[in-house]
């Protein structure tokens, strides 16, 4: 599952047209899912110690692509 | 005459590019191209890998300034001598009989099928590689669910495209000069052209993830500059 998915998951796929970036932001995983995304992990069977894991692969994604999305809205894109 | 092209850009990774042909060495059908596009590589691709003999056709061009995946992927376009274009990564390792199954897939589609996305799998047992596989990183969900084939976008590194409305479309957006957005740029162009985008989920690629929590914020930071270019200049009505 990729960012654009997050306009799609609800089923239409005009939702992919018409979005902006403060909406694109709101819909991305925030760090106050991360007990859903642990209780998820546990019932699909992982181990305590891979949810850790996880848990912190989540926290460094999120962080970065955040930080990519902010910085590409200032980003020298060659036009 | 070949049944489809496969196009590869690569920088500075001859390793990695000699074990994919290595892999689509392996396919089960050879009466296809490789098209490599070295990206301005600091030792050439060409004179690595073009002694040895490959059961398929293989050429490379090379761009002298690297200028991105999104060109490499242009250049690719340009040159192949085929109607269905297939695409994977440097990094990736296709299973024996992926060109077989999506070129298959991509000749029997309907003509409003514009591309089709195989799917992508963890090539490693590491923690990052079974993080990838448990999100399926790499394999877009279903945006219909009357029409759950039906995807919303394709990944370069396993998927099909039809070589006139990608080229009538404009291609790769080379605005985006890193990997990260500008197979979703693509595809939106596809879509907005009225064409629609399926899966073929038995095309597998195998993806080696690299490991380590600098690699995986690099990879992130890509998409999340690629996503906000796609967002701001594809979205808005």
């Amino acid at each position: 599952m990729s960012w654009i998915d997050v306009f799609v998951k609800e089923g239409d796929p005009q939702k992919v047209y018409g979005a902006d970036a403060e909406t694109a932001l709101r819909k991305m995983p925030q760090l106050r899912h991360l007990p859903w995304a642990a209780k998820a992990y546990r019932r699909a069977g992982l181990s305590w110690s891979t949810v850790a894991a996880f848990l912190v692969i989540d926290i460094v994604r999120s962080i970065a692509y955040r930080k990519g999305f902010r910085d590409g809205a200032s980003f020298p894109w060659q036009e | 005459m070949e049944i489809a092209s496969v196009i590869v850009p690569t920088r500075n990774r001859i390793e990695e590019v000699r074990g994919l042909l290595a892999s689509l060495a392996q396919q089960t059908r050879t009466d296809f191209e490789v098209l490599v596009i070295d990206d301005g590589s600091t030792q050439p691709v060409s004179p690595v890998v073009s002694t040895q003999a490959w059961p398929f056709k293989l050429r490379i061009k090379r761009n002298d300034a690297g200028k991105g995946p999104a060109a490499a992927r242009n250049t690719g376009l340009i040159l192949a001598r085929t109607e269905r274009l297939l695409f994977t990564d440097d990094d990736c390792r296709p299973e024996p009989d992926w060109v077989a199954r999506l070129s298959t897939a991509l000749a029997d589609a309907p003509s409003e099928v514009g591309g089709i996305g195989g799917r992508t799998i963890a090539h490693g047992s590491d923690i990052f590689s079974r993080y990838y596989e448990f999100h399926r990183m790499l394999d877009p969900l279903p945006h219909d669910r009357l029409r759950p084939d039906y995807i919303p976008y394709l990944v370069t590194a396993n998927c099909a495209i039809r070589r006139d409305p990608l080229l009538a479309s404009g291609g790769f957006d080379c605005r985006i000069p890193s990997a990260g957005g500008e197979d979703v740029a693509a595809s939106l162009r596809l879509v907005k052209a009225g064409y629609v985008l399926t899966r073929c989920h038995e095309a597998i690629v195998r993806h080696r993830f690299r490991p380590g929590l600098k690699n995986l914020w690099r990879t992130y930071y890509r998409y999340g500059l690629g996503g906000r270019f796609v967002v701001d200049r594809y979205l808005p009505l």
